[in-house]
């Protein structure tokens, strides 16, 4: 029975990162749905990691409070260094998230209460499976409802083509950096349940690393649809964790994979649910944008 | 006093030589090859393996610039043109270059761990030499001049001889360049020997002065590179190498004011400054804005 | 309603694309432009559309500066363009890019089924943008223009690549358009169609407005005929 109870406790957690997974993967696909490279999630999850789990432990915060005030400082957050850098060409967006992310992780590194390089541990537990999979589950409804809305289509517009976007009236700027905020909310959000699953967070889980592998959940999943990006954690997540002895070449295995999918099936494996669209979108050149 | 100026000029130097594989990439193909770094990575190690096998260190070099060079014609081949060849957005090249870096830096660590490494004992030059009350060492004085020189080459190749003119078109407009005959692949391919050949040996240089070539090392420096690139300007080359000292030169002087755990935050707040207030840069040329 | 453009002028480092070029457009007209390869037009309605910035001039919709402000603003302000290279979301259907088109007017279907219906397109709602022939395309992106219900037009060589009746169609719908109150822009290449839609024709030769007036009237002048070379683009 003892056996038992201790392969399900560790059974529990990798369920429990799959979905934290598939929530930041989505996080992430807002942007990517608009074009745009964030590398700068990571970042907005251990933001609020670090501010919700503070807020419990110090400041008797109740868990759905602290996550919120977590994810709602991330999004604060997001919103002027979005303001600043959707002005310019992606290429800066890109850069400009790369480089906050070092931010934050030397701002970790520095500010005394984070417990810098050793971490925050004795986070009071409180995040249950249910909460993980009840937040997926609105996230992506949430998304996939803005999708076939008019702010989706306007997003899938600017993907496509900003000029012509523009020039049917669609603010480009404010739609990107909407797509951005919202992306940081939800990344805070599960930077927050993530905070209070695992008794401890450290600097290194919210580092340049974790930014490329919901990155890579993401794009190998599929950009089209809500589902891509929850597939891709899901199988990125699961498969690791079932090939333990591979562990070691995970990375070479995501990054052999991302260029793969990037170069022969650039919407992701999730359009191998509609073969057919895809094609057409190939004939028509447009299969990397929409 | 007269050592910190020293020093800034020699870490200037090797944030030039970084940022210059960055930017003759950009200025030419329009993308960031975020594989860079891990070419960077790839020069110190390849050279450190080459002296584990008896080369001697000069020759190391040669070897990293050329190892590294034919691994950028190899990046751009495998990850790039066929994304070039659909007119794909630049996001698809950057993830692409993501999935590329990924698939080196683990490769390296694979073979080494992750941990600081050194190179052989003996084989890189100790000796000092004192220039008035300087103190200078013949290690970070060979590399200085060895950078300087490989950027005055650079500009020499890029303006003066053929291939220079062809790459400045193809930079300028793909389509006529084509229409006047430049063979564009051949072009491309010379992009990315001298880009990747030059981050290589950043990289060599940089392990040589620190004797720690580790496989995180790209990172850090790519940062500092986009903080190069985006105060001298994205795609320009003076910029790259004006931007590369005022952030070396910058850095010592926040040493003053800034406790040295910080000394990395002052080329992100650089960075961001320029971002808000003037993202063009110093010396760049090509459109920011966003239409 | 009129569109009204003073003194326009862009300059590209040393060269003048625009020379303060003016124009008074009255509302309910078709008025073409006309002009040989690089004489400036596209650059004149970028100006307008917001896409470029003005170096001089003004832009002045029913007296509303519209001079310097961006496409977005501009679009919502009332003009609608289409562009010379066809700019259509080739990944999304026909259906929706209308609604695209829509989307200052709230993104209604009912008016992008209407502005699809007009072109002749309705019954291809369904299909992927790029996967229409080359004249529907131009069709498209006229619609999607229309289901914004602009109080200007402007289109940018619609008819190319259209055959003879396409354009003929074309010209019907212009002449349609503009009696319903539309202010129409065109730029083209295609004779019959300009000098067939257009009330008033205007010029542009290196930047510069050489002559304006009614077809006929801009046909038999001199300077016209001499910027154009002889060449016969009526093909």
């Amino acid at each position: 029975m003892d056996d038992l109870g201790q392969f399900l406790e560790a059974y529990q957690t990798t369920i429990g990162f799959i979905g934290l997974n598939a929530i930041l993967a989505l996080s992430v696909w807002l942007t990517l749905y608009t074009g745009q490279l964030t590398l700068g999630n990571a970042a907005f999850a251990g933001i609020a990691a670090y501010s919700s789990a503070l807020l419990t432990m110090k400041a008797g915060f109740p868990f759905p409070l602290a996550l919120a005030s977590g994810a709602l400082f991330a999004a604060a957050v997001a919103l002027p260094l979005g303001a600043t850098v959707f002005r310019l060409r992606g290429v800066y967006l890109a850069i400009a998230t790369l480089a906050f992310g070092e931010v934050v992780r030397v701002a970790i590194l520095a500010i005394p209460i984070t417990g810098r390089g050793q971490g925050l541990v004795g986070i009071p537990p409180k995040t249950e499976l249910w909460h993980i999979f009840l937040s997926l589950i609105v996230v992506a409804v949430v998304c996939a409802r803005l999708r076939q809305s008019n702010v989706g289509r306007a997003w899938a517009a600017i993907r496509e083509d900003e000029i012509a976007a523009a020039s049917q009236g669609i603010r480009v700027r404010r739609y990107q950096l909407a797509a951005f905020v919202l992306g940081a909310l939800v990344a805070g959000w599960a930077g927050g349940l993530a905070a209070h699953f695992d008794f401890a967070i450290q600097p290194d889980e919210f580092g340049f690393a974790r930014a490329v592998q919901i990155l890579v959940f993401a794009v190998v999943g599929g950009i089209p649809n809500v589902l891509g990006p929850i597939l891709g954690a899901f199988l990125l997540t699961a498969l690791p964790a079932i090939l333990q002895p591979l562990q070691e070449y995970r990375d070479i295995f995501q990054g052999a994979i991302l260029v793969l999918v990037i170069v022969y099936l650039p919407r992701g494996l999730a359009t191998l649910l509609e073969l057919g669209r895809t094609a057409r979108l190939r004939t028509v050149g447009a299969e990397d944008v929409a | 006093m007269a050592d910190q100026l020293y020093n800034a000029i020699f870490i200037g130097s090797i944030y030039a030589l970084f940022a210059l594989g960055f930017t003759l990439v950009f200025s030419v193909l329009d993308i960031l090859n975020l594989a860079h770094p891990a070419l960077f990575t790839l020069g110190a190690f390849v050279a450190l393996f080459a002296m584990q096998q008896g080369v001697p260190a000069a020759l190391a070099v040669i070897v990293a610039f050329v190892v590294c060079g034919l691994a950028g014609v190899v990046l751009d081949r495998v990850a790039f043109a066929p994304l070039r060849r659909r007119n794909a957005p630049p996001l698809s090249a950057m993830i692409s270059s993501i999935g590329v870096a990924l698939i080196v830096i683990r490769l390296i660590q694979l073979r080494y761990g992750p941990d600081l490494q050194a190179y052989p004992a003996g084989s890189l030059p100790a000796a000092v030499f004192s220039v008035g009350d300087l103190e200078l060492d013949t290690l970070r004085t060979v590399i200085i001049v060895l950078a300087i020189g490989l950027m005055l080459a650079l500009t020499y190749v890029v303006r003066r001889t053929r291939l220079g003119r062809e790459l400045r078109a193809l930079a300028e407009n793909p389509r006529a360049a084509r229409l006047v005959g430049i063979d564009i692949d051949r072009a491309i391919a010379a992009t990315f020997f001298l880009s990747a050949g030059l981050g290589g040996v950043a990289g060599v240089l940089y392990g040589f002065a620190t004797n720690s070539p580790f496989s995180q090392m790209g990172l850090g420096f790519e940062l500092k590179a986009f903080a190069v690139m985006i105060v001298g300007g994205m795609g320009s080359i003076p910029g790259a190498v004006l931007g590369a000292y005022l952030l070396s030169f910058g850095e010592i002087a926040s040493l003053t004011f800034l406790p040295s755990e910080l000394r990395d935050a002052f080329a992100f707040g650089l960075l961001f400054v320029v971002l808000l207030v003037r993202p063009r840069g110093i010396l760049g040329r090509r459109a920011v804005d966003r239409v | 309603m009129s569109l009204e453009i003073a003194g326009l002028t862009k300059r590209f480092g040393g060269v003048t694309a625009v020379n303060a070029v003016d124009l008074a457009i009255p509302s309910g007209t078709v008025f073409g432009l006309i002009g040989p390869n690089g004489a400036g037009k596209t650059t004149l309605i970028n100006l307008v559309s917001g896409h470029f910035r003005a170096d001089g001039g003004a832009v002045r919709l029913d007296g509303a500066e519209l001079t310097r402000l961006r496409p977005d603003q501009v679009a919502r302000r009332g003009i609608a363009r289409t562009f010379q290279a066809i700019r259509l979301f080739k990944g999304l259907t026909v259906m929706e890019n209308a609604l695209l088109g829509a989307f200052v007017r709230g993104s209604s279907r009912t008016r992008a089924s209407a502005a699809l219906d007009r072109l002749g397109l309705a019954g291809r709602a369904d299909a992927l943008a790029g996967e229409l022939a080359y004249g529907d395309q131009r069709r498209l992106e006229i619609a999607r223009a229309l289901a914004a219900e602009p109080k200007v037009l402007i289109l940018d060589e619609p008819a190319a690549g259209m055959n003879p009746t396409e354009s003929a169609a074309l010209r019907e719908l212009l002449r349609t358009l503009a009696a319903e109150g539309l202010t129409i822009i065109l730029i083209e290449h295609d004779v019959r169609l300009v000098m067939g839609a257009s009330a008033r024709v205007a010029v542009l030769n290196f930047g510069r407005k050489i002559a304006e007036g009614t077809p006929a009237e801009v046909q038999a002048d001199p300077a016209v005929r001499e910027a154009y070379l002889g060449a016969d683009s009526d093909a």
